[in-house]
């Protein structure tokens, strides 16, 4: 009896289905991977001193004035997210303004394909901004990330979702290099 | 010892020298013809073709007859240019017979046998799929949804919208029917859903000759004459409302002063005879999209916002080439003989007309003792309209007393009043847009 059961065919079996249970198992620990790029390690800036360019308002809201800074990188640091950081503490140039209101979250800033995307936190839908004020917040941090040489346009995303618009400006198509 | 030589011996040296100099000398050639282009083998939605590289470059071309066919994109050529278009997105090239300079300037390329386009602008532009695999380039349509439809009816117009979550091409397969390509699925109240083998073909209700059109994510079929198209059609668009207040200043809210100021300018248009439309008449929420929608088919866009401060600013959108509906009929204007004209004119203006209307507007609020600024910029309201449309930006310091709003409301009515007797008879000749402004220009250079 006990031979018949220990046949080649049934030892053959078991083994495919202890192979099965094993394989089963292991896909079920898998970790899935993230639907948000992580950046990689080209995407991190080596540690030290970096320039950054940052997109101020002027005092009528007519035109940029550009502060180059200079920031310290830490070692695991991202620069994208460093510049927006940056450009929220607010100039530090005589003659420029924020383009920010003080006290908001900074966005986090995802690259996939050379293109930006900039997930704005919720409390930047409820800012009621005029035009000028709008336009110099999107395309302010805009041209800030513009300037890195691996962006080549800049998505905004409202709470991690596609946005039309913060109230006037259209965000439906990325931001690009003016030509 | 003297050697004699033969004359005809030495004649045979001196040919037989020169013949061999002759075999030693390249032949010239009539034309030098480019080295053929190198190629890759690529995939054009489910069509087996191949990319060819111009000049060399390392950008992918394509071309664009196949793409047109293979992917259902809309095509239009003539003049120098080339437009690929899916839905309401458009791609559009400049035709170049240089590959040199095709591939400098983004442009298209002339070649024997048809047109080809550089495929990673063309998917940036239409929102394609694109890939590179190994050797072989890829390049489809990426899938969409149909998430619902729309049947309003309004002067005499029966619009059928439907609504996807992304831009699609469409063909209209009969008056009732109509083929949605790339969509792979959803489904709609009052219209029938069926697959297709290149997407859903869509039963529309009613009946009658039907037109068909697009709009951001959204494909328009439209049935019926027009009533009253001869008569100017205003559609005032007081901005922000219900939820969205707007700027907040000294407990005047921007929601309340746009739709007062719209009121005003509503009732001073009424004797005029012009037909006249707010976006909403109280306090309602209302998207960008539908206001935009809303002043598609005016003469007149006018959307009304209020901002810190005492300027005026008046801005309009490029928007050059984004609807090719719109772009093709600012082309077919100036040719199209009445009383196709009168049609088509109640659909589009000719080009510039928005620089024109902003730049009567200036005049008349400069009349009453206001400055204002010109801008462009991508402002989404405006970003559908055939016809003039303006964005106005007053300052709380001009509309906070009910003498300022009526003063700016009569300003903006002479406006709208001398564009339209204007606008009527001549189209515009180009190059009547003003010079740019100092004012911020989204997407222009900071």
């Amino acid at each position: 009896m006990i031979r018949r059961l220990l046949s080649l065919w049934n030892l053959l079996g078991v083994l495919v289905l202890a192979l099965g249970l094993w394989a089963f198992w292991a896909s079920g620990n898998t970790t899935v991977s993230n639907a948000v790029n992580l950046p990689n390690e080209d995407q991190k800036a080596k540690p030290g001193p970096k320039a950054l360019r940052l997109y101020f308002a002027d005092a009528g809201g007519e035109k940029f004035i550009i502060e180059t800074r200079t920031v310290e990188m830490g070692a695991d640091e991202e620069p994208h997210n460093r510049a927006l950081a940056e450009l929220l503490k607010g100039p530090q140039v005589q003659g420029a303004n924020p383009v920010v209101s003080p006290g908001l979250p900074v966005p986090t800033v995802f690259l996939r394909d050379n293109l930006a995307y900039v997930d704005l936190p919720a409390p930047y839908g409820r800012l009621g901004l005029g035009t000028t004020g709008e336009v110099m917040l999107v395309y302010g941090m805009a041209y800030t990330l513009l300037d890195f040489p691996d962006v080549q346009g800049v998505r905004f995303l409202l709470d991690g979702k596609e946005v039309d618009s913060l109230g006037h400006l259209s965000l439906l198509e990325p931001i690009r290099r003016p030509q | 010892m003297q050697m004699r030589i033969p004359r005809w011996g030495l004649t045979g040296v001196l040919v037989g020298l020169l013949a061999t100099g002759l075999a030693q000398t390249p032949a010239p050639e009539p034309t030098p013809a480019p080295p053929p282009p190198q190629t890759r083998p690529a995939v054009l939605g489910s069509l087996e073709s191949y990319v060819a590289y111009p000049a060399g470059a390392g950008v992918p071309y394509a071309s664009a007859p196949q793409l047109a066919k293979a992917l259902g994109l809309g095509y239009l050529g003539g003049g120098g240019r080339l437009s690929l278009s899916a839905g309401s997105r458009v791609a559009s090239f400049i035709v170049y017979s240089d590959e040199a300079q095709a591939v400098n300037n983004g442009g298209a390329w002339q070649r024997s046998g048809g047109i080809w386009v550089p495929l990673p602008r063309l998917a940036r532009t239409l929102d394609l799929f694109y890939e590179v695999r190994g050797r072989e380039v890829a390049v489809g349509l990426k899938p969409a949804r149909l998430l619902g439809a729309v049947v309003t009816q309004s002067e005499g117009i029966e619009r059928i919208t439907l609504r996807l979550d992304r831009d699609v091409s469409a063909r209209l397969l009969s008056d009732d029917w109509v083929g949605l390509v790339g969509v792979t699925g959803g489904e709609a109240e009052r219209v029938t859903v069926n697959s297709a083998s290149y997407g859903l073909e869509v039963g529309l209700p009613g009946s009658g000759p039907a037109r068909l059109y697009f709009l951001p994510r959204q494909v328009v079929v439209e049935r019926g004459s027009p009533k009253g198209s001869r008569i100017p059609l205003v559609v005032i668009d007081p901005g922000h409302g219900g939820a969205d207040a707007g700027v907040i200043q000294s407990g005047l809210r921007e929601k309340d002063l746009t739709l007062n100021l719209a009121q005003a300018l509503r009732t001073l248009l009424a004797p005029s005879g012009v037909r006249v439309s707010l976006t909403r008449q109280g306090d309602q929420t209302l998207s960008l999209e539908d206001r935009a929608n809303a002043g598609a088919f005016a003469q007149v866009l006018l959307s009304l916002h209020v901002a810190p401060g005492d300027r005026v600013n008046l801005y309009t959108n490029p928007n050059k080439g984004k609807l090719l509906f719109i772009s093709k009929g600012r082309q077919l204007l100036p040719n199209t003989p009445e009383p196709r004209k009168g049609l088509l004119a109640g659909y589009v203006s000719p080009e510039g007309s928005s620089a024109d209307f902003a730049q009567r507007l200036s005049e008349e609020i400069s009349g009453v003792g206001v400055v204002s600024a010109q801008g462009e910029g991508d402002y989404l309201v405006l970003s559908q309209s055939g016809g003039a449309a303006v964005l106005a930006e007053f300052g709380f310091e001009n509309v906070s007393t009910p003498q300022g709003r009526q003063q700016l409301a009569q300003a903006m009515a002479n406006a709208i009043l001398k564009y339209l007797s204007l606008a009527q008879p001549t189209p515009t000749e180009p190059g009547t847009n003003p010079p740019p402004s100092p004012q911020p220009k989204p997407g222009g250079n900071p």
